[in-house]
């Protein structure tokens, strides 16, 4: 059966490799040409919880994972009851035989197979790539190549369990003939990595942050190339020391982002009206989880829009943005440091577990991305300020130590050298002048891509953040329905989504139950004919948006 | 600073010039302190210090947070951030990280870097990150009321321990040597000289250093607490002071009442490898920077 769009579920225990198992799966499937999306389902658990990933792939884009699979690896028993349902008809259960008999299946003695090569309980996970390479008929050789470059400790007892498995199952091999290509389609990579290293090519200096899922991965990647990127990378005692210590390092010159999620950027509010009032380039990337509160760690969704549109008290302009998948979180991240540094303000990229924490098949170019340079003072030193006025708002910036003026800032108003103030006019002046920059923003927002269009359809399915991959997979199998994608959402592009929806029905899907993102646009002035919620911790998977939008469109 | 200077008899002299014109912000002086006050004999000491210290001027970075003292960053003439209330020091631990050729020093209160700052106080010190910290401590909240800080001696009053304060107090010399200060002392506002000195010494070492001032709050403290006027208390510094360098930690503790001294002194002068000396060093090691 010759087959293209491919999905494997691998589930075990945690601690078992299973999301080492999707990973190798997913290069697997990249190597032979195929587009990648993988998702990794964890508890927020250290030991003993229940993991699953799921890859899907094709030899076109794939936005994003499907929950039913053609085949399906259980590494325990919990994981044939969590998932044999998923599996479609014609699909492939394998199991771990020594521990579940069923009556259908590829049952394979994992643990048997392990105990007699000496070897550890993760290599279960092995036998698992192995079973879904066999059943995908892959050249033992290739496989071999996979797990060389994969499996650095330990290759030959890998190589040799694979080996055990090829033999077992030689009835089945090949049975899903996957369509290939002759070169990968591009690198594999999370959406955290790829927030990284956009910012990395927009001339990130300095990364500082507290752990928190899940953005945590975006800290763990640029700490392990911090020296390779030239980079300096803090884990400071708390998100406040976090944010602070970022503005102590912007107001140096150098270029800093910070990285949380709800609860952490709870914390860095204050500061974050320092960053405004200040006017210090602050790029701060949110990473979503279910909320309130702790909520549900490491899982996804869109709770926190109000949230991240609203932070900080006063009035000051920032921006927020939010890409979709991994190219596009790239290109943005690069664009809201280069932004954040023009303007002086504090920019926003919201993004969520789905995006973060999930592989895509990704094609970047670092070289493509320009480093806009902040606008630097040239005049005249003794006639300095920090916040002098200019019809854009923007003041040029020195940093400390400017030979023969002073820099100062300050969290309280001041006039435009710095200085404390409590006079009427000078509040005037510098509250008119924070806000005129939201209109320069604004105004250099209609050279960038503020809203995507993807696809056609005379019915527009608006979406933002890492839900538009949901969207763009679920319209695949919808008629007349196309995919409008807000990036920017404040300052807001109205007139960029005008002319995108052209007067289409909207139809609004997000992760949300009080529909922020459907509130968002109706105050904006846009009519909104349907919405789909949901708000379980997880993406949509696309079959049952695509059912939700055709019952909306009907 | 050139138009006033008390003389004894009510006799006012006016110089054309003060040494220190170009360090203070002519612009910005008179300052807002209350008469009595320590601050502006803190800020001179200070600016006199950056004056005499072989760094220069244009390497000085002065931050603070929110108070009385945080004011002080506005009225010295080198670059200066008036962070948000309590997080001067990640501020500054941030700007040396980013820039280390800079001379930063944390100028702020006892509220302002124990109480809400306190946990920034800890890591900084613990990393031995090279910045300077100095505690302008006057026992309670100045600015906002008079409030209870986390220094106001037991039995002080204050307008929130009207009673008397119940909880027991930091003892910050104490504090900042048992989490790695590489250099600590403390002062009154009257020790102009040794607060100097100390000043000097603190901007030249490196690692983490720490002084605390102590200084007389007419407005919040001193009066509540039957302490008069500024001139009384700082008279009461000078008769209960003792300058003892060797002092054990108990008796750094602060009383402020009954015939308990007030201990001061160069407590700690050590060295330790700072923050980025410590990855510098590692990372040679590890072949990882040439």
């Amino acid at each position: 059966m010759v087959q293209d769009l491919l999905t494997v579920i691998v589930g075990g225990e945690a601690g078992h490799g299973v999301k080492k198992s999707g990973n190798v799966i997913s290069i697997l499937m990249n190597e032979l040409g195929r587009y990648v999306f993988e998702m990794d389902d964890y508890p927020s658990l250290i030991r003993g919880g229940h993991n699953f990933s799921v890859v899907s792939s094709s030899t076109s884009p794939v936005y994003s994972h499907y929950m039913s699979a053609d085949i399906i690896v259980c590494l325990d028993e919990r994981s044939v009851d969590m998932h044999k349902d998923r599996l479609k008809d014609g699909g492939s259960l394998v199991y771990n035989a020594d521990t579940v008999t069923l009556d259908s299946g590829s049952g394979l003695p994992m643990k048997t197979w392990i105990k007699d090569i000496k070897g550890i309980p993760l290599m279960a996970g092995t036998i698992g790539v192995a079973a879904v390479s066999a059943l995908c008929g892959v050249e033992f050789s290739f496989l071999e190549r996979i797990f060389r470059a994969n499996y650095p400790r330990g290759l030959e007892a890998n190589v040799e369990l694979a080996r055990i498995v090829y033999e077992r199952m030689k009835d089945d091999e090949g049975k899903f003939e996957l369509t290939t290509a002759e070169t990968p389609p591009g690198h594999l990579l999370a959406g955290n990595e790829a927030i990284a290293l956009g910012a990395a090519a927009a001339g990130l200096d300095v990364y500082i942050a507290y752990p928190m899922t899940p953005a945590s991965t975006v800290l763990h990647y640029l700490a392990a190339f911090s020296k390779k990127l030239g980079m300096a990378v803090v884990h400071p005692e708390t998100e406040i020391a976090v944010i602070n210590m970022a503005l102590g390092s912007a107001y140096a010159g150098a270029r800093t982002a910070v990285g949380s999620s709800g609860g952490g950027f709870a914390l860095m509010h204050e500061a974050f009206s320092l960053a405004g009032m200040s006017e210090t380039p602050l790029m701060v990337i949110l990473a979503s989880r279910p909320g309130p509160s702790t909520g549900v760690p490491t899982y996804t969704g869109q709770g926190d829009l109000d949230f991240a549109l609203n932070v900080g008290h006063g009035e000051f302009p920032r921006i927020v943005l939010s890409p979709s998948g991994t190219n596009q979180a790239f290109e943005k991240a690069a664009e809201l440091l280069n932004l954040v540094w023009k303007f002086q303000v504090p920019g926003i990229l919201l993004t969520e577990k789905h995006l973060g924490e999930s592989w895509m098949t990704t094609s970047i170019d670092p070289e493509s991305v320009e480093i806009t340079e902040p606008s630097l003072y040239g005049g005249p030193l003794e006639q300095y300020g920090r916040y002098e006025k200019t019809d854009s708002g923007i003041s040029p910036m020195l940093f400390p130590p400017a030979k023969g003026t002073v820099v100062k800032a300050s969290s309280y108003e001041h006039d435009q050298k710095g200085i404390t103030t409590e006079e009427a006019e000078k509040i005037m002046e510098m509250q008119e002048k924070r806000y005129v920059k939201e209109k320069a923003i604004r105004e250099e927002m209609r050279n960038l891509l503020t809203v995507a269009t993807h696809g056609e359809g005379s019915k527009s399915l608006v979406t933002y953040g890492s839900t538009t991959l949901s969207a763009l997979e679920a319209v695949k199998n919808v008629d007349d329905v196309r995919v409008v994608q807000v990036i920017f959402l404040r300052p807001f592009p109205d007139w960029a989504l005008q002319e995108a929806l052209s007067g289409s029905d909207v139809i609004v899907a997000e992760l949300s139950i009080s529909g922020q993102f459907e509130n968002l646009l109706r105050s904006k002035g846009f009519d909104v004919s349907a919405h789909i919620r949901q708000y379980d911790g997880r993406a949509f998977d696309p079959p049952e948006l695509a059912a939700r939008v055709r019952e909306v469109t009907q | 600073m050139s138009a006033k200077g008390a003389g004894n008899e009510g006799k006012i002299e006016t110089v054309e010039e003060h040494p220190l014109d170009h360090i203070l912000r002519q612009d910005r002086l008179p300052h807002i302190w209350c008469p009595g006050c320590g601050l502006g004999s803190a800020m001179t000491c200070f600016a006199q210090a950056i004056e005499r210290v072989d760094i220069p001027l244009k390497k000085q970075v002065l931050l603070s947070g929110i108070g009385c003292t945080g004011r002080i960053a506005g009225y010295v003439n080198v670059d200066s951030y008036h962070t948000t209330h309590g997080r001067a020091i990640p501020f500054a631990t941030g700007l040396k990280i980013a820039n280390p050729e800079l001379c930063v020093t944390v100028f702020s209160g006892d509220g302002d870097l124990f109480a809400i700052g306190g946990n920034h106080f800890l890591h900084a010190a613990r990393r031995n990150v090279d910045i300077n910290v100095i505690c302008v401590n006057n026992f309670n909240y100045g600015m906002t009321g008079g409030q209870q800080g986390p220094t106001t001696p037991v039995e002080a009053k204050t307008s929130t321990t009207r009673y008397g304060s119940f909880e027991h107090p930091f003892n910050l010399p104490y504090l900042a040597a048992a989490i790695g200060a590489v250099y600590v002392s403390r002062w009154t506002t009257l020790h102009c000289r040794h607060l100097e000195k100390s000043m000097e010494k603190a901007l030249q070492k490196k690692g983490f250093t720490f002084i605390e001032i102590i200084s007389p709050c007419p407005t919040g403290f001193g009066r509540p607490n039957k302490l008069g006027e500024g001139l009384e208390e700082l008279r009461y510094y000078r008769e209960k002071s003792v300058i003892k360098n060797d002092a054990s930690w108990d008796e750094l503790e602060l009383h402020m009442r009954g015939e308990e001294p007030v201990v001061v002194g160069d407590f700690v002068d050590t060295e330790r490898p700072t923050y980025l000396e410590l990855e510098e060093q590692m990372l040679r090691a590890k072949g990882l920077m040439k």
